[in-house]
Order: C-alpha cells, then sequence, then structure tokens
C-alpha cells in the first residue's frame, strides 16, 4: 500500500481524520460500507501505515504521510482556486464564533439558549458547505452527518453537542476544519 | 506549596493529577508513548492548543496536560473539558519574565519551558477559575 487509491484514501483519510475510531464508525463518517473499510484498513495494518489499540485505529507516520500526499495530488487545483480560498478565509470567521459558542455551552452547563445559537451556526456551516460540494463530492458526508447530530440535540440528546466518544458536532466540525485544511495545504500540525 | 509554572486554568477541578513531564512534539512521540504502556504515568507538555495528534492520547485516558500555547477556548480546551482532564494552558514559568507572544518567535520561550520541566515529577493543581498551576513534587 504505498500509493493509495481513492478508495484507500477515503478510509484511512476516516482513520487521520477521526484520530483513533472503529471500522464502524469510520465507515458511518465515510459513507462505505464496514466490509469495505475492513478490507482497506486489513491491508494496511500489515504495514507500517496503520496500528491499532483498544479495538480502535490509528495512523502511523507512514500513513499520515500517504493521506497527505494523496491530498496534495488530489486537491492540487483547490489550493490556488480563489472560490475555495475565499469561502475558506470566511469559514475561518465561522470558526472562532463556533468553538466560543461551544466553550460557552459546556460552561452554562448545556444552556438552551447558548445551545440554539450554537445549532444556528452549525446550519450556517452546513448552508455554505453547498457551495463546496460541486467541487469536492464528499463533503456530502459532511452534510448529512451534521444533519443527523443536529437532529439527535433537537431531540434532547446533549452529548451529541461536543461529547468526544460519538459523532458529537464538535467532532464532525473539527474533522471537516482538519479537512478543508488539508484540501488547500495548510495542515493544522505535523 | 510553590510552583514552577502556571497558566489559563482549563476548567475548575478538584483533581490533583501527578506524573512525569513528557514533551510530545509530534504525532511519532504519542505514538511511542501509547506503545509504551506507560501514557498514565505522565502528564503530558505540548505546544499549542489545535495539537489534533494528541486526541489518541486523550481518548486512552491521559491524566493531565500543559500546553505552552493556546486558550480554553480552543479545540484541546474542549475536549479536555469532556473528558474531566486537568489541562493547563499557555504555561509560562513562575521564575521567568518570558511569555508567550501570539504571532511571535515564541522558540526560546518553548525551550525554556520544556527544559523545566521535562523529566520531573510535578502535579496539576486546577481548583482555582482562572488560574491553573504547576507544582514540582520530587
Amino acid at each position: 500500500m504505498k500509493d493509495l487509491n481513492e478508495q484507500d484514501f477515503i478510509v484511512l483519510n476516516g482513520v487521520h481524520l477521526k484520530k483513533m475510531a472503529t471500522a464502524e464508525e469510520i465507515a458511518d463518517a465515510v459513507g462505505l460500507d464496514v466490509s469495505t473499510v475492513e478490507s482497506v484498513l486489513g491491508a494496511a495494518a500489515g504495514t507500517d501505515f496503520l496500528m491499532i489499540a483498544d479495538g480502535r485505529h490509528l495512523l502511523l507516520p507512514e500513513g499520515t504521510s500517504a493521506v497527505h500526499d494523496y491530498y496534495r495530488t488530489a486537491y492540487e487545483a483547490m489550493r490556488s482556486n480563489q472560490v475555495v480560498l475565499a469561502w475558506y478565509e470566511r469559514f475561518e470567521t465561522v470558526n472562532e464564533q463556533f468553538i466560543k459558542q461551544v466553550s460557552e455551552w459546556q460552561s452554562a452547563d448545556g444552556d438552551e439558549r447558548i445551545q440554539s445559537r450554537l445549532i444556528r451556526t452549525v446550519e450556517r456551516l452546513t448552508k455554505n458547505l453547498q457551495e463546496l460540494i460541486p467541487l469536492i463530492p464528499r463533503y456530502e458526508n459532511y452534510v448529512s452527518r451534521f444533519g443527523n447530530s443536529v437532529a439527535r440535540v433537537d431531540h434532547g440528546e446533549k452529548d451529541f453537542v461536543c461529547k468526544p466518544t460519538i459523532d458529537s458536532v464538535h467532532n464532525i466540525w473539527f474533522e471537516f476544519h482538519e479537512d478543508i485544511l488539508s484540501v488547500i495545504g495548510r495542515p493544522r500540525d505535523t | 506549596m510553590s510552583y514552577i509554572a502556571e497558566g489559563y486554568n482549563s476548567f475548575e477541578t478538584k483533581k490533583t493529577p501527578s506524573g512525569i513531564v513528557k514533551y510530545l512534539p509530534d504525532p511519532k512521540s504519542v505514538i511511542a508513548l501509547i506503545q509504551s504502556g506507560k501514557l498514565k504515568e505522565h502528564i503530558l507538555l505540548v505546544q499549542g492548543g489545535t495539537t489534533t495528534f494528541l486526541a489518541p492520547a486523550l481518548s486512552l485516558g491521559s491524566i493531565g496536560v500543559i500546553t505552552m500555547s493556546g486558550a480554553p477556548e480552543s479545540h484541546l480546551g474542549i475536549l479536555s473539558r469532556e473528558f474531566q482532564m486537568p489541562c493547563v494552558m499557555t504555561a509560562y514559568l513562575t521564575g521567568s519574565e518570558s511569555r508567550y507572544v501570539t504571532g511571535g518567535n515564541n522558540d526560546a520561550h518553548f525551550a525554556a519551558i520544556i527544559k523545566a520541566l521535562e523529566g520531573k515529577k510535578v502535579q496539576l493543581h486546577c481548583e482555582d477559575r482562572e488560574t491553573g498551576r504547576v507544582a514540582v513534587i520530587a
């Protein structure tokens, strides 16, 4: 598994963004069936790309490097696309607002008014994402995941705001942020 | 009790975790620590508040974190509160005038903190609303 094909990338990028996850969690996040995800993870587990801890998969530096190489090749044109770069600049403002609102929500023990504002910010992002989906079709998955988690929050499942161990709104947001940074070539960290 | 370092407190807690400070500069060092099986023996020292490569360590139950930049209103701050893991952020040495400067060259500042803390057995005190503190206990 030296050079990734598109399916390898989608699965390993799922691991990369989730940091530590089961095959089922990765399948849910990337929109592939579990058997396909398990097949890619099984092949990667026999290399320097991946390790398993507590039944969850995490990328080793070689795997992370292969994922970044794929981004570099597949999204080269995006890195000078003014529509994408301008979209990202607008996202930065929304992102700052979201992080602040999540912190306030935590400090206020899940205050309903803050939660409403936070959910409106998520809905603003999902609306804005429609501009990117023609260029990056896999971003449709983020819209779908945000929709599912917001629905759970609306039904009173507050854990879906920012609990780290489930597909919470904050987790999805953070994965998306790292994804778009990698698309435009500004990795958050090494 | 005298404190060697202090910074923003991510959240108020009576937990006072102690361990040997381990500086984690990159994903490789996090993986190596996880593979060593000694994650819970260490207080983790990292540079920033958006250190995504620390996530596996948080998931596996790291006991405490010190950052040298970043605010409680950051990704790591949010996660530390969710995991109820004490976290002292933008820490500085109490015996030094040096402070983190946003957008500045902080290399010497970071190096001084790493030199002062790495390998020391410390205890985190995060009961104060605003300030998290680091005490050397051995």
